[in-house]
């Protein structure tokens, strides 16, 4: 992506008291929190699915997901609808903070420190006026297709 | 529109043209021949061939060529059509079928210079092509002159026609041809009158090379013996009055004219001449009397009328006035009548991108939506329902269904053609593994959505050669059994409450249970103390990774078959049964929903959620009284209800949101049919209302869950799960000890 020395732009959004980004060409809009439908069954961090213009959409919160401590969804919380590939769900998050462009130069790969859960939720760091934020991989938060058949 | 546009265009007919094919074989070999059938197959390899040729794909057009010889021999003698042609016919119409497709990917295909060379001797056929010209309507000369050499002497001895003679001398002029009259039509009016003899004057035509083709040049000599006097005769020349050269006389019984040429004709033919040729005006002008010298190839005859006697006049009527009047519009005219004539019966149909229909039945959908919004606002604004704006809801609830179900009629198509792709697979299925074996086919115009009939062939084509492969025994083994030596597979489709039901059925040995049953103990799908019972046993063949074929087939035989079958039919919403009696064969029942976009749903509500209830699931409902709840087991209880006990399916525990509930007193039961058609009481906190649902797919985006099918959007912009009434019984029988024997069921 940044193989030609171009500025990326990410969007910066915080969940869980901490600050995340991902590519921003990955967010098809941001919307306010509305009351979704509960999926029975389903995994404790899909908090359920919402219409979005005809289309169903599932709702994963990012903090649940990345094992953090979330307040739940509330008026104050915001969602972020991402593309993936076909799929496109939607990240329940505290607050949008800001849109950086960023060089690569500003750009490290994931430390290798904390074993392979950390390798497979970022993809990689901006390191930018002292702030450290990571670029989460989308891929890993898309629920699984849970067609457990019973 | 570009060459390869057209190229699509072409591939998209020749699907047609092959389903048409596929068809006339098989009611030929249904024993159904007659020769509008032969026909219609011979119509169907022609314009593949045709088109073939104008693209190039060579090997296509020389095969259909060959196949095509060799039908236009059965349709000279339909009765010459015996078994073996047959199925040498529908293995030609199979590779035709693999050729365009292959084709169409660039793919090169195998195996057509053997059936080209069966095909030329089955039909002694020369050197596998060529053929007579009739076979050949491509050829430029269809013009069939049998120049039959009639004496006029033999009119005189024709005195059994009573009646008057006349001689007509007729030449059109260029204005009548402009005017659309048609000198074919008037020379046939005169035809009907009597007897008619046609001269063909061609005297006019110049050479060749100054031959304008829209000049008008012919003329003919017309002998008329008819009851009807002179009036008749020139009543058919009205309309043309004033564009021609005219001239009726009566001749006496011996057929000498009283006078011979008339004078103006010929200086008016020598005007239009002249406008035609202006510059060879004094050379063409004089041999246009006196004889014309003429060019090469072309056959003239000199209208000698001045001795009828010595002359030998050809016969050119039709075909040289359809030809040689080159400026009338009426041959194109005709063929296409002719065509139209071939198509009637077909009802008229216009071809639709399958997008534009998708993107409409979404609008329908956006409008069902938005219309119960509506009725959603108009109820909360607290609008009587006689008030007229909520009559005028009425009003369009009314026509919005309306459009519906034809919107959805557009996307219903018949069956057919994936039946008749069962034929097929049939025949091969058979040809591989040495049994013989004949397809039924019922109800194959029942209307079916499209999506289900694609999602069907992958299954369909499963089960037909299951039956076949494992069902039907070979031929030796069924005499041997006192039963025919072709097996009978029948398949057929018909309509019913709501859903679509394809039954096939073979008449083979049927399920193998104690076979079924070891092989299952062994691959671990049952352990030896499960009590099974027939019905049982057979859904075993279903289970994941079975197979009791003992050697892995080419047919079949993989172990993916019946559990692969059973669930591309649950993903187009259907269920699957199978019902088996040893020795008299086995029968596989699809039920399918009428369509895969809307459903008519009950709105209930569970634990403060909302969800839809497919109606054609729901049995009755029911407020259970503290008298007919009984317990069986730890916490389980049933309905008594009437003279059944119905095992009670507590929906909001089954889907997870609380514990099993106690107090039944605030509560609903609806009675549900399941797969395996026993009844089960849904407990529900309450019914909201009833209404059509647009079923939107969770695929998309997130898995299908297991309780529930699909989702919709209520009038509220909520979104509502709609329960899978089997897979909600089936996470009950897991999750609370429902009777055992539904775990394989389902």
């Amino acid at each position: 992506m940044n193989e030609h020395g171009q500025l990326q732009e990410f969007i910066v959004f915080k969940s869980g008291d901490q600050e995340f980004c991902i590519d921003i060409r990955c967010t098809k809009e941001i919307r306010g929190w509305t009351q979704s439908t509960p999926l029975p069954h389903s995994s404790e961090y899909v908090v359920g699915v919402i219409n979005l213009r005809g289309t169903i959409l599932p709702i994963v919160d990012l903090a649940k997901r990345m094992g953090l401590k979330s307040e739940g969804p509330s008026e104050r919380h915001v969602i972020i609808v991402v593309q993936v590939g076909e799929k496109s769900f939607g990240m329940l998050v505290d607050s949008v903070s800001d849109i950086l462009n960023v060089g690569p130069s500003e750009l490290r790969p994931v430390p290798d420190i904390n074993a392979d859960l950390a390798e497979d939720m970022f993809r990689q760091v901006v390191v930018l006026d002292g702030r450290i934020i990571c670029e989460i991989t989308l891929d890993w938060i898309l629920p699984e297709i849970e067609a457990e058949v019973a | 529109m570009s060459i390869d546009e057209i190229r699509k265009t072409y591939f998209a007919e020749c699907a047609d043209l092959l389903a048409d094919l596929e068809d006339g074989l098989f009611s030929i070999s249904s024993g159904d021949v007659d020769i509008e059938t032969v026909n219609s197959i011979f119509r169907a390899v022609h314009s593949i061939k045709g088109g073939a040729g104008a693209f190039g794909l060579d090997q296509i057009a020389e095969f259909a060529h060959t196949f095509e010889n060799g039908l236009d021999i059965v349709r000279k003698d339909i009765s010459s059509l015996s078994e073996g042609r047959v199925s040498l016919l529908s293995q030609c119409a199979d590779k035709l079928s693999d050729l365009v497709s292959n084709s169409e990917a660039g793919r090169p295909t195998e195996g057509i210079a053997p059936l080209k060379e069966s095909l030329a001797r089955e039909f002694s056929l020369e050197g596998g092509s060529g053929g007579s010209g009739e076979s050949e309507p491509q050829a430029p000369a269809e013009l069939d002159f049998t120049p039959v050499a009639i004496s006029l002497d033999d009119l005189g001895g024709n005195e059994e026609l009573s009646g008057y003679r006349y001689r007509i001398y007729f030449k059109p002029k260029h204005e009548m041809y402009l005017n659309g009259h048609d000198a074919q039509r008037l020379l046939a009016d005169l035809r009907e009158m009597g007897e008619l003899e046609v001269v063909c004057d061609t005297s006019a035509i110049p050479p060749l090379d100054e031959f304008d083709s829209r000049a008008s040049y012919l003329g003919w000599t017309l002998n008329l013996v008819t009851e009807s006097d002179i009036t008749e005769i020139e009543a058919i020349f009205d309309w043309v009055e004033g564009l021609c050269d005219l001239e009726i006389e009566a001749v006496d019984d011996s057929g000498n004219p009283q006078e011979m040429l008339d004078v103006d004709s010929f200086f008016s033919s020598l005007s239009d001449f002249d406008s035609a040729a202006p510059e060879d005006e004094a050379q063409e002008a004089a041999p246009g009397i006196s004889g014309l010298s003429l060019p090469a190839g072309l056959t003239l005859q000199e209208d000698e009328a001045a001795e009828p006697d010595d002359a030998e006049i050809q016969d050119e009527a039709h075909e040289a006035a359809e030809n040689k009047a080159a400026d009338s519009p009426e041959p194109a005219a005709q063929n296409a009548a002719n065509a139209e004539g071939k198509d009637k019966g077909h009802a008229k149909s216009i071809r639709v991108e399958s997008g534009k229909v998708d993107r409409l039945i979404n609008l329908m959908g956006e409008l069902v939506i938005s219309q119960s919004m509506l009725a959603e606002r108009i109820s909360e604004a607290g609008i009587e329902g006689t008030a007229p704006s909520a009559l005028a809801l009425n009003e369009l609830q009314n026509l919005t269904r309306e459009i519906q179900s034809s919107v959805m009629s557009i996307r219903a198509q018949p069956i057919k053609p994936v039946f008749m792709r069962m034929s097929r697979v049939l025949r091969e299925t058979c040809s591989m593994t040495g049994k013989k074996a004949n397809l039924h086919l019922d109800g194959e115009f029942t209307e079916v959505d499209t999506t289900v009939i694609e999602g069907l062939v992958d299954p369909l084509t499963h089960m037909i050669r299951n039956a076949v492969d494992h069902g039907i025994e070979s031929a030796d083994e069924r005499v041997a059994k006192g039963k025919e030596d072709h097996g009978q597979v029948k398949l057929s489709a018909s309509h019913g409450s709501g859903r679509i039901t394809i039954v096939l059925s073979d008449d083979g040995k049927g399920i193998d249970r104690a076979r079924v049953s070891e092989k299952a103990r062994k691959l671990g799908i049952i352990t030896s103390s499960d009590e099974m019972s027939d019905a049982d046993i057979d859904q075993l063949i279903m289970a994941p990774g079975f197979s009791t074929a003992e050697t892995i087939s080419d047919v079949s035989g993989r172990g993916v078959g019946m559990d692969v079958v059973r669930q591309s039919i649950q993903a187009l919403g259907g269920r699957l049964a199978i019902s088996s009696e040893p020795g008299f064969g086995t029968t596989f029942t699809i039920s399918l929903p009428l369509t895969l976009a809307i459903l008519d749903g009950m709105l209930v509500r569970s634990s403060d959620q909302v969800f839809v209830l497919p109606i054609s699931n729901v049995i009755e409902t029911l407020i259970p009284g503290a008298n007919e709840l009984m317990s069986y087991g730890t916490g389980n209880r049933c309905i008594r209800l009437r003279n059944e006990l119905v095992p009670i399916v507590d929906v909001s525990n089954v889907l997870g949101f609380t514990s099993q509930r106690t107090d039944f007193t605030d509560c609903i039961a609806v009675v549900v049919e399941g797969a395996d058609k026993a009844h089960y009481a849904l407990i529900l906190d309450s019914i909201e209302a009833q209404q059509q649902v647009v079923i939107k797919s969770l695929d998309g985006n997130y898995g299908q869950g297991a309780a529930f099918s699909a989702a919709t959007i209520l009038g509220n912009g909520r979104i509502a799960l709609i329960l899978d009434v089997d897979g909600l019984i089936a996470s009950a029988v897991e999750s609370v000890s429902l009777p055992q024997r539904y775990k394989i069921a389902v």
